[in-house]
């Protein structure tokens, strides 16, 4: 089995656009301002279908991650780190801990996007540790 | 109007399970169905009502509909239910719910799969990487514990809960499979096998995860006026409720507390009973924080003290709540979607007074929860002796 090769939509195309420029793009309600994650054909606040995509900070604090021993394909780094990730603009998502120290993550260390070529031409967000912003 | 005493299981059987080469998926299915009608002295003929769960080994497009041609039944009510842990609970207050409108009189649930004998690792490779959210999601290679680790992982950050605590799930459940002759596994662990255990997805090591199984199991249920024409005393259902807060992981408003709170609210508010009035519960098991979430999440102790209630050993056989009395899948079987359809059969040998070395003594009322997804969509059941 290869790596899972994300399959973008009209809805998505944005945000993995962003991603192959280097920059995480989410959705803000026109109407509600509500910043979401996954992109979506709606608000998921107030169902407003006028949405625009801004640029995120890349920064965020790991909600939880587990340490996988156990490799889904060979892409994947043996004892990958999984995360969830909090951004500092409200979403939640699921990503990747990359690094030298990444086994080291503990819940509620700051992290900082990184982006990596994923195949067939898909860019995806990973994070790193940020020590430099760690509080 | 409510579903509260209205019907009754009336017939239960498990197939063999574990490791069961010798009958497909649909063979295991039908053999539980049979072994059902034999249960409740019930002909084929009886049955007007039939729900199925699909199967991941043999998956059938119209699975329902596959077993009552096997079976030639020709039922009125024709269900393949849409998988998932929860189902095997909530399909309940379906059959519940279509009995009250007149839909069927007699509903058979059977449910059954081999995950341990008739999938390729491919195909369980496969299976656990669809499992998540197609684009946001799934690249970054979850396995189904890995999905389950990021919530122990929360628990243990938010309240300090231990690996130790996690465990004791796995092992008060292999103490209730030791006094059940057909729990595929039933030699003893202690907290320290398990946290020496081979590491799937930190926190979860191996005997913090569900087993690989075959087998099936399947329910007779009819209406309560119906029910004391049947040979075993009727198994009534008191109260029954769904929660559903999201499907994919990263998209719950909370790691640590789940849609339980709702499902078992609305259990309890339907059977006008608390945690407190359960003799037993049956949780589903499929990692071991889950159990320890669902304990709080039922009300059953407090939010953050799952572990302390685990290590004071309530759960153990004779404890003050024995959880998973037939093993759970932790260690009686887990043949998949049908997990918890032996939780179920369970509930009905404690309640009937026929579950052996495992009887809860003067066992009344018991509960049963499921869930499907990752932590997703909950379903909890009270069973009880008397129709209240």
């Amino acid at each position: 089995m290869s790596r899972v090769i994300p399959r973008p939509t009209a809805a998505s195309e944005p945000y993995w656009a962003g991603c192959a420029e280097g920059v995480l793009h989410l959705q803000q309600c026109a109407r509600c301002n509500h910043i979401q994650f996954y992109p979506r054909i709606c608000c998921s606040t107030c169902a407003g279908n006028e949405l625009r995509w801004v640029a995120a900070s890349g920064r965020g604090r790991v909600a939880s991650f587990t340490v996988m021993h156990q490799q889904m394909a060979d892409e994947y780094a043996m004892c990958q780190v999984v995360a969830l990730i909090d951004l500092d603009e409200g979403p939640r998502m699921m990503s990747h801990v990359v690094g030298d120290n990444a086994t080291n993550t503990k819940v509620g260390d700051r992290v900082r996007v990184k982006f990596q070529e994923w195949g067939d031409g898909v860019t995806a967000p990973v994070f790193a540790l940020d020590y430099a912003n760690a509080k | 109007m409510s579903l509260r005493g209205r019907i009754a299981i009336v017939g239960a059987a498990d197939t063999k399970v574990g490791v069961v080469p010798d009958m497909s998926p649909t063979e295991l299915c039908v053999n539980a169905a049979l072994l059902a009608l034999q249960d409740a002295d019930l002909d084929k003929s009886a049955i007007d009502g039939l729900i199925t769960c699909n199967s991941f080994a043999e998956p059938i497009m119209y699975h329902a509909e596959a077993i009552a041609e096997y079976l030639q039944i020709f039922p009125r009510y024709c269900v393949t239910a849409n998988t998932g842990g929860g189902t095997t609970l909530a399909v309940i207050q379906q059959a519940a719910a279509a009995m009250e409108a007149g839909l069927a009189n007699t509903v058979l649930i059977s449910m059954a799969d081999s995950l341990r004998s008739s999938m390729t690792r491919e195909q369980s490779m496969r299976t656990q990487a669809s499992t998540g959210h197609p684009q946001f999601e799934q690249p970054y290679g979850l396995s189904v514990p890995a999905y389950y680790a990021l919530i122990g992982q929360a628990h243990m950050a938010e309240f300090g809960t231990t690996r130790e605590q996690f465990a004791e799930v796995a092992v008060s459940c292999r103490v209730h499979a030791s006094r059940n002759l057909h729990a595929q596994k039933r030699e003893l662990i202690s907290v320290s096998d398990v946290i020496a255990s081979r590491p799937i997805a930190e926190p979860l090591h191996l005997l913090d995860c569900s087993l690989v199984s075959d087998g099936g199991a399947a329910l007779i249920i009819t209406t309560s006026e119906r029910a004391a024409d049947y040979p075993h005393a009727p198994v009534y259902l008191l109260g029954i409720g769904e929660g559903h807060s999201h499907e994919h992981i990263s998209q719950a408003a909370s790691l640590t507390t789940s849609a339980a709170v709702e499902s078992g609210c609305r259990a309890y508010e339907m059977a006008g009973l608390t945690a407190s009035d359960m003799d037993f519960a049956q949780l589903y098991d499929c990692f071991t924080p889950t159990v320890l979430v669902e304990l709080e999440d039922l009300g059953f102790c407090s939010k953050g003290e799952g572990g302390d209630y685990l290590q004071s050993g309530a759960t153990y056989p004779g404890g003050a709540l024995p959880v998973n009395t037939h093993g759970g899948m932790l260690s009686h079987c887990h043949p998949g979607n049908p997990g918890s359809m032996f939780a179920l059969t369970e509930t009905v040998w404690q309640l009937r007074h026929q579950a052996e070395e495992r009887q809860v003594e003067n066992a009344a009322v018991g509960l049963v929860h499921a869930q499907g997804g990752i932590m997703s969509s909950h379903a909890t059941a009270i069973f009880a002796r008397e129709r209240g």
